[in-house]
């Protein structure tokens, strides 16, 4: 079965990964546009 | 089933209404960049990582990932969330199919000229046959989506809801092409990240994780099962089949032609690091159901009834239904719009000018472009309608699409190739796969279609091979 | 159906403001545990291991009186054999393996 410390990690990794995906995400916008690389 | 509410209709007309309209002007202002076809359909091939990652990313989180990742948590435990977290696999593989494809194609357009230009007129029909049925049932399968998620949330007749959110995806691919298909598709997934880990959080601020494993551990033992069959016989099955759609798929390859070619590998690879996680966060909603004490009648709703509960439970009650209905239509437009523009650049390229040899002069495409979107969008509006049930199409279209993999990897990597066994092999792959599909087990079809193909593919590289022409290296 | 969901459906009961499920592992009853207490004429169960499960459920009305108990429900959950599983994840496992490795060794080679 899998444990209470296994459950809790991927919980917390799923959250963590899916915020910070958002935030590369605009990291990535801005840094291409101030290089004018955005399309 | 409806759920209990906290979304007038009149509020849900609103917010589609208010959403559609910002697409659609962004759509037009964007849409000025688009003067040639080339910058209508591929976006003038100059797109950066962090809207090319950020477009492969949202298109492949449609309604299903947010409904769907639930519920199979809910039936199929942690195992149900991880498996459905593997098909970001897919985005991942296409990475190093993307390099290939820039340098294997320099000028590309569709998916079909590297059919067209590999597999000969014969296979590059049997692809078509292939794509477009897919194509068209996903579109389908996300109009319906709309139209019972408006009815369900909104309480507006299944039809208009349906048809709205068409309406409003279609215009704005109409006005602004590939740019507003991956200008919106930014917005859209910053939406449903930061929607989804919103929603998240309040869950566990209302029931910490020991609670759920607690409460699972008494009354759904099986969910936190190491070795749980019903989970984990479908899982390569399920990844064969998420290869099959990425890979074959013009969604994915108007892409890679689209982003410069140094970003496209780089863009599709960061996109499934960024898909990867997003089943495992909606998913654990559903494990919440039971300790929140949320009874559930409808599986395919859980998620959305545990997210209204525990918002409800946070005194954000009445934003709930707000919160909800936007992550969701964002989802679906961010698929619909990728499917309207890949499927219309397949008719109007492959169809138009491929099959009925015309001359398209590239500063006066917008009629032929629009004329295509809109016989896509009519077909899939139509079959929307029809009460057919569709998902089965699509699930069995696993067989399909599975038997595409290997000649495409054949085709893009190989020096030398038998043609007319790889073509057998995809046709062989389609029939035995939906045979087993239908007669064996669902979960058997996309794999099967995978190995048999696996198979006519291997041997064509070793009988009676001719050789592949190369780009200069 | 193998560890799959199962929808219990009570029925209507006219006047009925509450329904109460019970589940217990032995056809008497003898260490009942309430499943679900509420106004949802339904509730889907998942996440049950293989065995066999007695359900039975009364309707409670509005002063709190309790109905008689329902006919029991016995549910069976079997999964699919050990050795089918095995063939299908083995299967499954050899194609995708394959398929990763044929992308990278392809990609490796033409860089």
């Amino acid at each position: 079965m899998f444990s209470e410390a296994f459950l809790q990690f991927l919980v917390l990794l799923g959250l963590i990964w899916t915020g910070l995906g958002a935030l590369t995400l605009i990291i990535l916008l801005i840094r291409d546009w101030k290089r004018g690389e955005l399309w | 089933m409806t759920l209990a509410v906290s979304l007038t209709t009149g509020n849900a007309w609103s917010i589609v209404i208010g959403l559609g309209v910002l697409w659609v002007l962004l759509g037009v202002w964007w849409g000025r960049k688009a003067r040639t076809s080339e910058g209508f359909m591929l976006a003038g091939r100059n797109v950066g990582i962090s809207l090319g990652a950020a477009t492969a990313m949202a298109t492949w989180v449609t309604s299903n990932t947010t409904m769907v990742a639930p519920l199979l948590a809910y039936e199929k435990g942690v195992w149900g969330m991880l498996a459905y977290a593997s098909a970001s696999f897919g985005l991942l593989l296409f990475a190093p199919l993307a390099f290939r494809i820039r340098r294997l194609l320099p000028e590309g357009v569709t998916a079909g000229d590297f059919f067209r230009m590999r597999y000969g007129r014969i296979g590059w029909g049997v692809f078509l046959v292939i794509t477009l049925v897919y194509s068209i049932t996903w579109l389908v399968t996300m109009a319906i989506a709309g139209g019972k998620l408006l009815e369900a949330l909104g309480d507006i007749p299944y039809a208009q809801g349906m048809t709205l959110i068409l309406v409003v995806c279609v215009l704005y691919t109409l006005f602004g092409g590939l740019y507003a298909v991956i200008g919106t598709d930014f917005i859209q997934s910053l939406i449903i990240l930061i929607g989804i880990v919103f929603i998240g959080a309040i869950v566990i601020n209302d029931v910490d994780v020991p609670k759920v494993h607690e409460h699972l551990s008494r009354e759904q033992p099986a969910l936190l099962d190491v070795l749980m069959p019903a989970a984990l016989l479908a899982i390569f099955n399920n990844m064969l089949f998420g290869f099959g759609e990425v890979m074959h798929n013009n969604v994915w390859w108007s892409r890679a032609f689209a982003m410069r070619e140094k970003v496209a590998p780089k863009a599709f690879f960061l996109s499934g690091i960024l898909w990867f996680p997003i089943p495992i966060a909606a998913g654990f909603i559903a494990l919440a159901a039971g300790p929140l004490g949320v009874n559930v009648t409808d599986p395919s709703k859980v998620g959305p009834e545990v997210a209204e509960h525990a918002l409800g439970l946070a005194g954000l009650g009445t934003f709930a239904g707000v919160i909800i209905l936007i992550v969701l239509f964002c989802s679906m437009a961010s698929s619909i719009d990728s499917l309207l523009a890949a499927t219309s650049d397949l008719l109007v390229r492959d169809i138009y000018e491929g099959l009925f040899r015309q001359e398209l002069d590239p500063r006066k495409f917008r009629p032929v472009a629009a004329t295509s979107i809109i016989v896509v969008s009519l077909t899939a509006w139509a079959l929307a309608l029809s009460g057919w049930n569709v998902d089965q199409v699509l699930f069995s279209a696993g067989a399909l699409v599975a038997s595409l993999i290997w000649p495409i990897i054949a085709g893009l990597f190989w020096k030398r190739l038998n043609r007319a066994l790889v073509i057998t092999g995809i046709v062989s792959g389609c029939v035995v796969g939906l045979i087993f599909y239908f007669k064996v087990q669902t979960y058997t079809g996309a794999l099967v279609g995978a190995a048999i193909s696996m198979m006519f593919t291997l041997a064509a590289r070793w009988i009676r091979p001719s050789e592949l022409e190369t780009p200069a290296a | 159906m193998p560890g799959e969901e199962d929808l219990l459906d009570f029925g209507d009961e006219g006047g009925a403001v509450t329904y109460r499920l019970e589940q217990a592992p032995t056809a008497d009853f003898d260490a009942p545990s309430i499943r679900y207490e509420g106004p949802d004429p339904a509730s889907v169960l998942t996440g049950l291991r293989e065995g066999e499960y007695h359900f039975r459920v009364q309707a409670i009305d509005a002063d709190g009186a309790a109905g008689p108990w329902s006919e029991p429900l016995v549910l069976h959950v079997k999964f699919m054999s050990r050795g089918h599983l095995a063939m299908l994840l083995a299967t499954g496992a050899l194609v995708a393996v394959m398929t990763i490795a044929a992308i990278i060794s392809g990609f490796v080679r033409n860089r």
